[in-house]
C-alpha cells in the first residue's frame, strides 16, 4: 500500500523507543510538525488521501513525511538536524542494465516503485508499448514511439542512455520547411531514442552563453516551422511516458510520480528540498 | 637502354592539355563542337551516329540541360578550372556534376576524361548539389492543396482501381563502403550485412517524388523510418493526408491514404495488403492485394529507375561523407523530378519497369495492425470487390 500508515495507536511504546533510538525525546516532543514546516507541499496532490489513513486530512501528509524520514528511506534522512544532500555522488557509478535505472525512480520511495513494477509498462510517446519484462532486460529504457518525444526538462535528465550507442546523422526531410536536420540516434538492440543535435549541447555543456545561444536558435526555428508542428516550451514541465508520468513543479525540486491520474509525491525529495 | 627519365610523364602530360584545350571555354550557344567534344571524351571514342544524340550522352534533352543550367547558373561561380588552367564555363561545371552524379564513376576516373583534377570533380559536384537544393526543391513537394491533389487522386483511380488513394510508400538501401574504422559501426549494417543509408520515398501516379527523407542509418527498418519521419508525425496529427473523404458505403468514409508494402503497419491513413502466409485469404482479399500490389510498384520502378539513372547513389558507395550524403540522394530525387517534369512521355518511354531496386533484399512483415483500419480495408476490400463484379 502507498505510503499508508495506521495512527490508531500514535502513542504506541515502540514508537517511542524509535523516537529515543533517534535523539528525540518522546514526551517533550509530540508534535512532529516544527520539523517539517516548510516541506508542505502544495501544488501536488497527496495520495495518503486514498490510502487506509484514519484522522484529518489535514495532518496526513506532516505525519506520513515523519515517518517516512524516521524510517528512513535514505542515508542522508536519518540523522538530525537535516543535511542537505550533496548535489554530486563522491565516486559516481555507472548504472547498469538491470537496474531500473531512471534516475528519478531510484529517488522515489519504494511505494511508487511498487506500482511502477505492478503496472510494469511504459509507453513511450503513446505509441510503443514496451512490457515488463523488457522493460527490465533492457534497462528500463523508454522506446520513444515517435519525434518530438524528448522536451527541454527531458533533456537535462540524461538518464536512462547508459548502454546507448549514439551516432550523430544529418538527416534530408522534405515534409518541413526547413529540410535539413541533424539529429542524435541513441541505440540499444531495437530500440531506438532520436533527438535533435542541438539539444546534445544543452545536455553536456552548463555555459550559460551556449544555452542562451541555442535558446535563441530554438527561437528562431519555432518561428519558420510553425506549420510542423514544432514542440513549444511548457510551463509545466512534465516527461510524459504514457500511462506514467514524472513531474517535476516549481524550483525546489519536488519531485512526484503520476499514474493512472494520481500523483504520488517523493517524501525524500520534499525533505532534502 | 633506359628510357629517358620524366618521358612518359611528359607525353601523358600533353595529351592531357590537348583535351582540355578542346573541352574548356566552351558555351551552349556555340555548343555543337563543345557537345561533340564532351560526348568524345565521356563516350571514350569517336561518336558515332547514335552516339551524338545529345540525350544519349545525358540521357536528357538538351532543353532539360540548360532548363539545370538556368537553374544554377546564380550559384556556379566558382573558378573552376581545368587542368590546363582554363576556366570552366556554367555548362562544362553541369556537365561535369551530372557526369559525376550519373556515372557513379570515381572523382579520379572521371576528372582524367574529362581532363580536370579530381578535387575539382569534388568541387564542382558539390557547389551543384548546394545550388540544386536552393534553387530545385520545389520539384519535391506534396501536393497542399485540393486542386493539385485531384489529378493524383484520379489517376490511382483510373490506372489502379483504388480511390481516394494519394501516393505509395516504399523505402530503399544506398549501400556504401566504410572505412575501415568505422567497420565496425553497427549503426549502418543492416539487416543484409552491407553498411547502408536509407531512403523512403512517397511516389505519385506519374513516378514522381512527393516526399523524400533520407540519412537514417541502414539499421532502421521500415517501420521505424516512417515513424521518424516528419510526414508520420503530420499524418497522425490530422495535418497530412486530410482532404475530401469518399463515401464507399452507408456507414463508410473513406479517407485520403497512401499504400506501403506489408514491412508497414496497416493504419487509418496508410493500407498494407493482407498478409498472404494466411492460408484462409478470401477471393476477395486475394484481389485486393493484387491490387494493392501493383499499385505499389510504382514506388519500387521510381525508386529502382532513381538508382539506374542516378548511379552515385546505386552503390557500393566508396567512404561517403556521411553527412553530405543525404543531400546528394536528395538532389538526385530532385533531378528525377526535373527529368519527369521536362521530358514527361520520353523519360517514361526510357523506364525501367523490372528489376528490383534493393536486389537481394527482404524484409520483415509488420506486425502492427490499427483496429479502425483493418475495419476501413476490409470495407474497401469489399467495395473494391463489389465494383469488379458490377
Amino acid at each position: 500500500m502507498l505510503c499508508s500508515i495506521s495512527t490508531k495507536k500514535s502513542n504506541s511504546k515502540w514508537l517511542d523507543r524509535l523516537r529515543s533510538s533517534k535523539g528525540f525525546t518522546s514526551q517533550n516532543q509530540t508534535d512532529p510538525q516544527p520539523h517539517f514546516s516548510s516541506s508542505q507541499p502544495t501544488s501536488i496532490k497527496s495520495t495518503v488521501e486514498s490510502t487506509e489513513v484514519h484522522g484529518s486530512q489535514r495532518e496526513t501528509p506532516f505525519l506520513g513525511d515523519f515517518i517516512a524520514k524516521m524510517f528512513a528511506f535514505g542515508p542522508d534522512t536519518c540523522d538530525f538536524p537535516i543535511k542537505k544532500a550533496p548535489r554530486k555522488m563522491p565516486n559516481p557509478r555507472s548504472y547498469k542494465n538491470g537496474d531500473l535505472d531512471l534516475r528519478v525512480l531510484q529517488r522515489s520511495d519504494d511505494c511508487s516503485r511498487n506500482v511502477v513494477e505492478k503496472k510494469g509498462v511504459f509507453v513511450g510517446g503513446g505509441k510503443v508499448v514496451l512490457e515488463k519484462k523488457r522493460f527490465f532486460e533492457e534497462g528500463g529504457e523508454v522506446v520513444v514511439g515517435k519525434k518530438g518525444f524528448f522536451d527541454e526538462e527531458d533533456e537535462k535528465m540524461d538518464w536512462n542512455l547508459s548502454g546507448f550507442s549514439r551516432t550523430e546523422v544529418s538527416v534530408i526531410d522534405t515534409s518541413y520547411k526547413g529540410w535539413k536536420f541533424e539529429k542524435v540516434l541513441f541505440r540499444k538492440k531495437s530500440v531506438w531514442r532520436v533527438r535533435d543535435r542541438n539539444s546534445k549541447v544543452l545536455n553536456f555543456e552548463n555555459n550559460s552563453k551556449t544555452k542562451m545561444k541555442m535558446k535563441t536558435k530554438k527561437r528562431k526555428l519555432s518561428k519558420d516551422e510553425v506549420e510542423v508542428g514544432v514542440c513549444k516550451k511548457k510551463k509545466k514541465k512534465t516527461i510524459d511516458l504514457g500511462e506514467c508520468s514524472l513531474a517535476r513543479e516549481g524550483t525546489r525540486g519536488e519531485f512526484a510520480m503520476q499514474i493512472n491520474d494520481q500523483t504520488y509525491i517523493n517524501p525524500m525529495m520534499l525533505l532534502s528540498g | 637502354m633506359a628510357p629517358i627519365r620524366g618521358g612518359n610523364k611528359k607525353r601523358k602530360t600533353d595529351e592531357k592539355d590537348e583535351h582540355n584545350t578542346v573541352l574548356s571555354g566552351s558555351s551552349m550557344e556555340s555548343s555543337v563542337d563543345w557537345f561533340m567534344m564532351v560526348s568524345k571524351k565521356i563516350a571514350g571514342h569517336s561518336v558515332t551516329e547514335r552516339l551524338s544524340t545529345f540525350e544519349y550522352i545525358f540521357g536528357m534533352s538538351r532543353r532539360t540541360f540548360k532548363y539545370i543550367c538556368s537553374l544554377v547558373e546564380e550559384h556556379m561561380t566558382g573558378n573552376f578550372t581545368f587542368s590546363s588552367g582554363m576556366l570552366m564555363s556554367v555548362d562544362d561545371q553541369v556537365a561535369v556534376a551530372l557526369r559525376r552524379l550519373g556515372s557513379g564513376q570515381s572523382l579520379i576516373s572521371i576528372g582524367e576524361s574529362l581532363g580536370a583534377h579530381h578535387s575539382t570533380i569534388s568541387q564542382v559536384t558539390w557547389r551543384f548539389v548546394e545550388a540544386i537544393e536552393e534553387t530545385g526543391l520545389h520539384h519535391i513537394r506534396w501536393p497542399s492543396t485540393e486542386q493539385e491533389m485531384e489529378p493524383l487522386k484520379s489517376k490511382f483511380e483510373k490506372i489502379h482501381g483504388l480511390p481516394n488513394c494519394c501516393g505509395v510508400i516504399d523505402m530503399t538501401h544506398i549501400t556504401m563502403t566504410l572505412p575501415s574504422s568505422q567497420q565496425r559501426a553497427d549503426v549502418w549494417r543492416d539487416h543484409m550485412n552491407n553498411h547502408s543509408m536509407l531512403l523512403q520515398a512517397i511516389v505519385d501516379p506519374n513516378f514522381r517524388f512527393i516526399d523524400v527523407f533520407a540519412g537514417m542509418p541502414g539499421k532502421m527498418n521500415e517501420m521505424e523510418m516512417l515513424q521518424n519521419s516528419n510526414f508520420y508525425s503530420l499524418c497522425e496529427k490530422g495535418k497530412r493526408l486530410n482532404g475530401t473523404t469518399l463515401t464507399i458505403s452507408e456507414d463508410t468514409e473513406l479517407r485520403e491514404y497512401i499504400i506501403g508494402k506489408e514491412a508497414y503497419p496497416l493504419l487509418p491513413w496508410l493500407i498494407r495488403p493482407y498478409h498472404e502466409i494466411t492460408p484462409t485469404l478470401s477471393e476477395q482479399e486475394a484481389k485486393f492485394n493484387d491490387k494493392i500490389n501493383k499499385a505499389h510498384a510504382i514506388a519500387k520502378i521510381a525508386l529502382r529507375n532513381l538508382k539506374e539513372r542516378w548511379k552515385l547513389i546505386q552503390g557500393p558507395m566508396w567512404r561517403p561523407d556521411k553527412n553530405r550524403l543525404p543531400r546528394s540522394i536528395l538532389v538526385c530525387c530532385i533531378l528525377h523530378n526535373i527529368l519527369i517534369d521536362m521530358e514527361g512521355d520520353m523519360m517514361m518511354n526510357n523506364m525501367s519497369f523490372s528489376g528490383e531496386h534493393d536486389p537481394g533484399y527482404d524484409f520483415t512483415v509488420c506486425e502492427s495492425i490499427d483496429h479502425s483500419a483493418s475495419v476501413l480495408r476490409n470495407k474497401l476490400a469489399k467495395y473494391l470487390h463489389g465494383k469488379l463484379h458490377y
